[in-house]
């Protein structure tokens, strides 16, 4: 054997777990080799000494800390809908723009009738403006937070969790579809739609009023899952305005530990 | 197959309160892989915690013929990863090394032993990041090789060589913190 080829083998050889006859190989080599003898001996010292290194316990809180996250976990994420195959997550696509109830069918099929209509007259009429094409991508933005903001207040969790869901098709919303989304961020009695609340408000943060508004929830908040998503989202934004939030739940006493943790390091990370 | 890949696939399947037993087999061992990388407990128990989160967020991505202790150290890794992007620099959360435990019964009469654990946790300390990793998951966590190669993604031969060159180099560095000759003073 070459001393490249012993020299792989030297953990093998200290573990003890290679076959009889290898090792009696390397043996037999560095009977003869005194660099590879001299590295296995540095390295066996090494190996030993290693024994030392004691597996440390970790803190009792450590388990609590996993249990919440786990029960947190399986009564607020698990209700929401389980990650469809494609030609479920296709057809829950298409779904989202067909409402259930006939008014919102009404008005989804109005709002095609219209598209329909100005590609038509588009196709027919050479100078047609431009602006009336904008104005009718208007309506249609219009129209669909129209069916949102009427999602966002079905009785159906399901149904205003795909209210705030649709938020991810419409850029630029008003005030008004805002401010419905921030009433559901702070007073929906489900868990999950709160959390999508979070992430749907979290991409028009661009809004220093929305930032304000996501700053004002955080003490309204009761689950500790929608807790620890807001300031996870408020220390992304680097947002100063929550230190005050972030300083009354690390000193809540009725927050619980995870919580107040993920304060405390937001406090760090802000300041 | 192992239990904890049955448990995973359980886990995945839906009966996430089947995650407590695999918490409980190896929340200890990764505890202590990501003590002796961060030095600090607080983060280790942090970093802990998320690589849970994670295996119920992607429990989705786990697969039939899936290893469960190379897919948790992959996650692990990505989860460390990604807490020093977070915190930029690193070095704010090392504490001192030689804070750290030992197997030493009695440091008091066992000065030398101490002595050198305190050695070769800073040697540890001093290690690439690469290095530091491919030792604990080898010689703390007893993983084979083939587990060790599906997290670093690359072949068992290269494993092998990965884990003697990281040997090799923490044997330098504690010798030289020891102030004894390295290997290739040793030599002359």
């Amino acid at each position: 054997m070459k001393c490249e080829e012993i020299r792989v083998l030297i953990p093998d050889y200290l573990s003890e777990t290679l076959d009889q006859q290898v090792k009696s190989r390397i043996d037999e080599h560095t009977l003869s080799c005194a660099d590879c003898r001299r590295e296995i001996d540095a390295l066996a010292l090494v190996w030993s000494k290693m024994e030392g290194l004691s597996e440390e316990e970790p803190g009792p809180a450590i388990r609590t800390r996993f249990y919440t996250m786990l029960e947190a976990y399986k009564h607020g994420v698990e209700n929401a809908p389980q990650r469809p195959s494609m030609f479920e997550r296709l057809n829950e696509r298409l779904r989202v723009w067909w409402p259930r109830q006939p008014v919102f069918q009404f008005c989804v099929t109005a709002i095609f009738l219209i598209v329909g209509l100005t590609i038509g007259l588009r196709v027919n009429t050479v100078s047609r403006s431009t602006g009336e094409l904008e104005r009718l991508n208007k309506e249609m933005t219009e129209m669909r937070q129209l069916v949102t903001l009427s999602l966002l207040n079905q009785p159906i969790a399901s149904d205003r969790l795909r209210g705030v869901f649709m938020s991810r098709d419409i850029p630029e919303p008003d005030d008004r579809y805002l401010a419905a989304l921030v009433t559901t961020l702070n007073s929906d009695p489900n868990v999950s739609v709160r959390l999508a609340a979070v992430d749907a408000l979290q991409r028009f943060s661009d809004s220093s009023d929305v930032r304000t508004d996501l700053v004002a929830s955080l003490p309204r908040q009761t689950s500790p899952l929608v807790q620890i998503s807001l300031i996870d989202t408020l220390v992304r934004l680097r947002e100063k305005r929550a230190v005050d939030a972030f300083k009354i739940i690390a000193e809540n006493p009725r927050s619980i530990e995870p919580v107040k943790k993920r304060a405390k390091m937001g406090l760090d990370t802000i300041y | 197959m192992s239990d904890d890949h049955q448990l995973m696939i359980s886990v995945r399947d839906g009966e996430t309160e089947k995650l407590g037993k695999l918490f409980e087999a190896h929340h200890k061992r990764l505890y202590n892989f990501f003590l002796h990388q961060t030095g600090s407990r607080q983060t280790s128990e942090d970093l802990v915690v998320d690589v849970f989160l994670r295996i119920l967020k992607y429990r989705h991505t786990y697969k039939d013929e899936g290893s469960f202790s190379a897919w948790m150290y992959t996650i692990a890794r990505h989860t460390r990863i990604d807490y020093y992007k977070e915190h930029n620099d690193q070095s704010e959360f090392m504490e001192e090394p030689d804070t750290l435990t030992s197997n030493v019964p009695d440091p008091g009469e066992e000065y030398e032993n101490m002595d050198d654990i305190i050695l070769l946790r800073k040697a540890m300390a001093e290690l690439p990041e690469d290095r530091r990793e491919v030792i604990l998951m080898s010689r703390f966590n007893h993983m084979p090789y083939r587990e060790i190669g599906e997290v670093l993604g690359c072949t068992v031969g290269a494993v092998k060589v990965r884990i003697y060159r990281a040997m090799k180099d923490l044997a330098e560095r504690y010798f030289r913190l020891a102030g004894e000759k390295s290997y290739e003073m040793r030599r002359n």
